[in-house]
């Protein structure tokens, strides 16, 4: 059990009463943590002791440039917008200790070059974000992610659209996009932002991408059937995507025989389900015996078989493989 | 959908005629190009369907002597086991109505062609007095 | 009833979906058409209807044929369902999403598809939907799985081809696991 220290400093001088109030729930929300993590436990010192040190945007630079000095880790919290604050205030308990965690993180690497990235972020921690965020369901409000002091993307509160830049857009795709370490905070969208894409895109390659393991929400011993079809319209899934959907659709099976029922390779099949998990369309059967779909009868019979067809079918209408 | 405008009276009096005129025949009806029925002899419910299905008929064999390069088809002439039907496109007809004849078997099939023929130019001069 | 060679794709759905486009979108052949003049505009605001069936066609590589059918839309003319269907190595429904009853019609197409033949691929798309309510096809999807239909429900645009090759794909990727043979023995 590692033991951390915390400041919460006092405005300098007299300020918003909302300062005090933030201060006095970011308080609450480390007592109500302790005795929850077997990892980390935070305790508030004063200052001088501290290693983490939660301060008011508006507070003098001198001093707070002094405990950055110290090696010090700084986090500046506002009251109201627009702000490039950590937290703004009202701050939800989760996205306080997420922050505590990822500090946890940096301060473990303490003496090493500080990595721009934390390492050891929790893969899936913005695939449930996302997911927390869907249940708000605020279609009105927009949340811009910054890493660091830059914007890279906005996300309708509710989760259901999400807009970046035509670059950000792709390496989300293709999973060259850092997104656990994205801060989330509450921000108008922007006049003349990039156009809005389907907020399922984003969740998809988010879950797709975020490990090669099976999540944790899911059991390698569990058998697993889609039970409906997430919209691949708005997601534009790899072909191989499809097919493992469409084999979990036909049967249910563990993730250890979906490689070869959806004829993908291993690793596929298991990102792919996480995908599948984390868009809520997956359900564990228990029953060892469960219907399955037959082909038609009589069954398809192209002049050279039917691997051939496919093939040729894909081929001759560019689909990929 | 029959509906009772003044084009589908003056279609029903000629049906009656044409029935009367060829007691084999069983069935007569005027439909519309995509399918409506318009006017029926007698009135029977499966005239309905019927009407449906000889207007895919119609522009299926339209649709074939285009493709072959034959002209435009002018009739269409179905032989069952025991019956005839016959689909003729009514011309001049504004939107384009056909007429579908279903008969049983005792019909010479050359006489019934004739007599539908004759009752298709009856109709063409009856429906084309009733255009506004 | 299929024979070696024959291989065929039909594309249904009401009236002004998008058949007779989404055909047009992939076929290697000018479509074949049996569109008529619409004397029902009260029904749907269009020019022209087809009444028997659209064709289209794919030549393969290797001499195969795969023919494209389009099913009229009304239920006038649901015999031609039934005939076009048979034997189909998958059905792709399209929905127009922005009819105010565009759910009951994806349920009525549905199950009447579902009804003829519950083996059979089947793939639905639905076009001019809003932008704004992403949500909404997953609530039509899970109002067809609460009906014991389980089938893919895509936002698409028709007149663009790689919508239609998504929805062909996916039809393709059903069959694909669907096939005794190409699946390996679970235990």
């Amino acid at each position: 059990m590692v033991a951390r220290r915390i400041a919460l400093v006092k405005p300098a001088s007299a300020a918003d009463e909302k300062v005090t109030h933030a201060l006095q729930l970011f308080d609450s929300i480390l007592w109500a943590f302790q005795g929850t993590s077997s990892r980390t436990s935070w305790t508030v010192v004063a200052p001088d002791a501290a290693d983490v040190i939660v301060v008011h945007e508006a507070d003098p630079d001198e001093q707070i440039a002094a405990w950055r000095l110290q090696g010090k880790l700084i986090v500046e919290f506002a009251v109201a917008e627009p702000t490039s604050a950590a937290l703004v205030y009202p701050f939800r308990a989760a996205q306080a200790l997420a922050l505590l965690e990822r500090l946890d993180t940096q301060l473990q690497a303490q003496g090493e070059p500080l990595p721009p990235k934390a390492s050891a972020a929790d893969p899936w921690s913005f695939v449930e974000t996302l997911r927390t965020i869907r249940e708000v369901q605020n279609s009105e409000a927009w949340l811009v992610a910054r890493d660091g002091k830059v914007a890279s993307l906005w996300l309708r509160a509710d989760g259901g659209m999400y807009a970046a830049e035509h670059a950000t857009v792709q390496a989300i795709r293709r999973g060259t996009m850092q997104l656990a370490t994205l801060n989330l905070q509450k921000s108008p969208f922007p006049e003349g932002g990039p156009t809005p894409r389907a907020g399922t895109e984003l969740s998809w390659f988010a879950a797709y991408h975020a490990s090669a393991a099976l999540a944790p929400w899911l059991n390698a011993a569990t058998r697993y059937r889609v039970t409906r079809w997430p919209n691949f319209g708005l997601i534009r899934p790899l072909p191989s995507h499809i097919r493992v959907a469409a084999a979990l659709a036909s049967m249910p099976a563990r993730p250890d025989e979906i490689a070869a029922r959806a004829n993908v390779s291993p690793e596929e099949a298991i990102r792919t389900l996480n995908a599948l998990a984390a868009a809520n369309v997956v359900l564990g059967v228990e029953a060892e015996v469960v219907p399955v779909k037959k082909a038609p009868t009589p069954a398809v019979q192209p002049r050279g078989g039917f691997t051939s067809f496919l093939r040729n079918m894909r081929k001759h209408l560019g689909l990929g493989t | 959908m029959q509906s009772t405008n003044p084009r589908s009276t003056a279609a029903q009096e000629q049906l009656a005629v044409f029935v009367a005129a060829n007691p084999d025949v069983t069935l007569a009806l005027v439909t519309s190009s995509d399918g409506f029925e318009v006017a029926a002899h007698p009135a029977l419910p499966v005239a309905q369907r019927i009407a449906a299905m000889s207007s895919s008929l119609q522009a299926l064999s339209e649709a074939i002597a285009r493709e072959a390069g034959r002209g435009r088809s002018r009739n269409l002439i179905i032989e069952t086991d025991n019956g005839t039907i016959l689909v003729l496109g009514i011309p001049n007809t504004t939107p384009r109505l056909s007429l579908a004849v279903i008969a049983s078997g005792s019909e010479v099939l050359g006489r019934l062609l004739w007599a539908t023929r004759n009752c298709c130019v009856a109709l063409e001069n009856n429906l084309k007095s009733q255009l506004k | 009833m299929s024979n070696e060679q024959e291989l065929k794709i039909v594309f249904t759905g009401p009236m002004g979906a998008g058949k007779t486009t989404a055909i047009r979108s992939i076929s290697d052949i000018p479509p074949v058409s049996t569109e008529v003049d619409n004397t029902d505009r009260a029904a749907c605001d269009k020019d022209s209807t087809t009444v028997a069936l659209d064709y289209g066609q794919l030549a393969l590589e290797d001499g195969t044929a795969v023919r494209l059918y389009g099913t009229p839309g009304q239920e006038r003319f649901s015999f031609m369902w039934e005939i076009l269907c048979a034997g189909a190595i998958g059905v792709v429904l399209l929905i127009d999403g922005s009819t105010p009853t565009a759910l009951e019609d994806l349920r009525s197409y549905a199950q009447v598809f579902h009804r003829i033949n519950p083996d059979q691929p089947f793939v639905i798309g639905v076009g001019r939907t809003s932008s704004e309510d992403t949500g909404l096809l997953d609530r039509y999807a899970q109002s067809l799985a609460a009906s014991g239909i389980v089938a893919p429900v895509f936002d698409v645009d028709v007149r663009k081809r790689e919508d239609v090759l998504l929805l062909i794909e996916t039809l393709l990727c059903i069959l694909e696991t669907q096939v005794p043979g190409t699946e390996h023995a679970v235990h």
